[in-house]
């Protein structure tokens, strides 16, 4: 898929030579990850939804950073030359490399969770200079509201985190404030890798009532084994990502990063159209693209009601190992 | 263009770190990773917390300089494999660092009062399930405030004008001309001979211990400076900034090596300066036509390592050629400078 994505944009680079009208986007991001590969897809489908033509209209150009940050600097750079017209970086670090190096083309950042504290922008909304873009935030306290209502009795609530993380800290201290008004007990499961994080969770199991996880991209990547850990001790999983929760959460409460790559495509529409990143306001992705995914299988599997007024509001419900979707 | 030489000089100071440990004390130490990541978030850190650019990079090149030290007791006194030491100390400061930015990053700050999003609720308004809970009291988000009444003002102003490279240039030739200096002295003559042969030095009544210390120490103290100069120019500080620096250093001072044929002492402490830069135009060079030819950033890493295994590799065969046989294993890690 992301092979034949890029043959298709080596005919198009040479077609698009002769083009003018072009706006050639520079895209990076920290690592190379299922979810942000998803926002990658999201904002040029987006872009081809809208009417544009890839190759004729807008070009584009990727690049990883593989985690270094030397290179996100150097790709900031690569970005800030006259081939490109704007440049959206995916996560919070390739955002701060590129607006702190591009200060006279449009950034459009996405997936930054906490923008503000990133000091990328001052606060949401209209703001001077070329930084603009679209924040990842996830509704954590109605997240943790959703486990108070379908486990009984929820006293002790399990966050999986990776301190090394800045979108995953912010929701960990988020969490903190959603659960001392909740008035529950929050407990950190901390890994910096997989193996830790999938052993912590083994060691702690059994003395929490529920494992949260936000926007972790560590616990993203073994989602799978923490399920099967979560299932053995008969434990509920919520995931503030609706991929994550396909892959093994009970209950999802989130956006889908595809849709969030259609969201900032929006944005990157604006711009191409003729606006100036001052004119444009940052934000979350709205209220009205969160979607709830409900696991009746993995429910029954450990013994849980879900109440059915949850039921009603799920946008997916996976029922007998079947995924529908609920208009 | 004027970005690339800039990282190739930050990258390039960090280099000179790597060669003094790799060439001149001829020691792998693999602290190099936590340094750069330890200088960059004390440094940010420092900044926030009030004093001005140079005093925050003084203090972690001198931090730089300790952990670098750390590793050589640990190598010396505890007799733990310098290998082994080093990742022991760049393991340690992993969660150092996560320490001292209180956070996995860290950026510049702008204003005086840390400012944060708040949370989903306090911004995008009513949850569309919020009517499935009952109603509980919000408690407020405290505001931290770094500094009172403070501007930060950074070294680094990020225009285009050639400032920053500048300025950049004027502290490498700085670090370069003072290194150079500093291995004319007696005590750096001392230095490299340690270098070639530990054990005559110390007939000589120079012990090992402090040679390594200072040897470590030195080094470290470079790739601290660099990591918190990355940091000041970049704008923030990540606790995975540090994350292949090694690799990517000892690529650059064998490039610098392979540019420059190294003479005298001072051109050879020279030589990963122009390798740094030679590696960030490389790597321009790959980002802007590489992804034709269906090249991806992520093979870097791999291109890398096997650049610096074919440097090592083609060196072998030149020795065994020169020597007839007579195989050192200095040659692989110490380069000529320190026995010329």
């Amino acid at each position: 898929m992301r092979f034949k994505g890029q043959l298709f944009f080596c005919l198009f680079l040479f077609l698009a030579l002769s083009v003018f009208s072009l706006t050639r986007i520079g895209i990076t991001a920290i690592t190379d990850h299922p979810a942000l590969d998803a926002i990658r897809f999201g904002i040029i489908d987006g872009l081809i939804q809208e009417g544009l033509v890839l190759g004729q209209d807008f070009e584009f150009e990727f690049q990883s950073a593989q985690g270094n940050m030397s290179t996100a600097l150097a790709i900031a750079n690569h970005f800030n030359s006259n081939a490109f017209d704007l440049v959206v970086p995916i996560t919070t670090p390739s955002a701060q490399a590129c607006a702190n190096v591009i200060k006279n083309k449009p950034v459009i950042f996405s997936a930054a969770t906490d923008p503000v504290a990133a000091s990328l922008i001052p606060a949401l909304g209209k703001n001077p200079g070329n930084v603009v873009g679209v924040s990842d935030m996830t509704p954590v306290k109605t997240q943790i509201q959703l486990m108070k209502l379908v486990v009984p009795g929820l006293r002790r609530i399990g966050i999986m985190t990776n301190p090394g993380e800045a979108n995953s800290t912010v929701l960990k201290d988020h969490a903190q404030i959603a659960c001392s008004e909740l008035d529950i007990e929050l407990v950190e499961v901390v890994g910096t890798n997989t193996s830790e994080m999938i052993a912590a969770l083994s060691a702690i199991v059994s003395a929490i009532d529920a494992i949260y996880i936000g926007t972790d991209n560590t616990a993203a990547s073994c989602i799978e084994s923490l399920h099967r850990i979560a299932l053995a001790q008969k434990t509920p999983i919520i995931c503030a990502d609706i991929s994550m929760s396909r892959s093994g959460g009970m209950i999802g409460y989130g956006f889908d990063y595809y849709a969030f790559g259609i969201d900032t495509s929006r944005m990157v529409l604006e711009i191409i159209r003729g606006k100036t990143p001052s004119e444009i306001e940052s934000r979350l992705i709205g209220p009205e693209s969160l979607q709830l995914l409900i696991n009746l299988d993995y429910a029954k599997q450990i013994g849980l009601m879900i109440p059915e007024a949850l039921i009603a509001r799920a946008s997916f419900i996976i029922e007998n190992g079947v995924e529908r979707e609920i208009k | 263009m004027l970005g690339i030489v800039e990282q190739g000089l930050i990258l390039g100071l960090m280099s000179i770190g790597v060669f003094i440990s790799f060439r001149i004390v001829n020691m792998a130490d693999l602290t190099v990773d936590g340094t750069f990541a330890l200088g960059g978030a004390l440094c940010v850190r420092l900044f926030s917390l009030g004093l001005n650019a140079p005093v925050s990079l003084l203090l972690s090149l001198l931090a730089g300089a300790g952990a670098g030290i750390l590793t050589g007791f640990l190598h010396r006194k505890l007799k733990i494999n310098v290998l082994l030491a080093g990742i022991l100390v760049m393991t340690m400061l992993y969660s150092i660092n996560l320490r001292i930015m209180n956070g996995p990053n860290l950026p510049i700050p702008k204003t005086s009062v840390s400012a944060s999003l708040g949370t989903f609720e306090q911004v995008a308004g009513k949850d569309p399930l919020a009517d499935l809970f009952e109603p509980s009291a919000p408690v407020a988000a405290p505001q931290k405030e770094i500094a009172k009444h403070r501007t930060f003002e950074n070294i680094f102003l990020g225009t285009a004008d050639g400032q920053d490279l500048l300025l950049l240039s004027a502290i490498v030739l700085i670090c370069v001309a003072l290194t150079g200096l500093f291995l004319r002295t007696e005590l750096g003559t001392a230095l490299r001979g340690f270098g070639t042969n530990p054990s005559g030095l110390e007939s000589f009544g120079l012990p090992k211990t402090l040679m390594t210390l200072l040897g470590l120490g030195l080094a470290n103290a470079f790739v601290s400076l660099s990591g918190g100069i990355f940091a000041l120019y970049s704008g923030f500080a990540d606790v995975t900034m540090g994350q292949g620096m090694i690799v990517t250093g000892l690529a650059v001072v064998m490039l610098g090596e392979i540019l420059f044929v190294r003479r005298k002492l001072v051109y050879g402490i020279f030589a990963p300066i122009l390798g740094g830069i030679v590696y960030q135009g490389i790597l321009a060079v790959v980002m802007r036509y590489g992804y034709r030819i269906g090249f991806r950033a992520s093979d870097m890493k791999l291109l890398t390592a096997l650049f610096i295994v074919a440097v090592i590799g083609f060196g072998l065969i030149q020795t065994k050629k020169r020597m007839k046989g007579k195989f050192r294993l200095s040659t692989i890690f110490g380069g000529g400078v320190g026995r010329d």
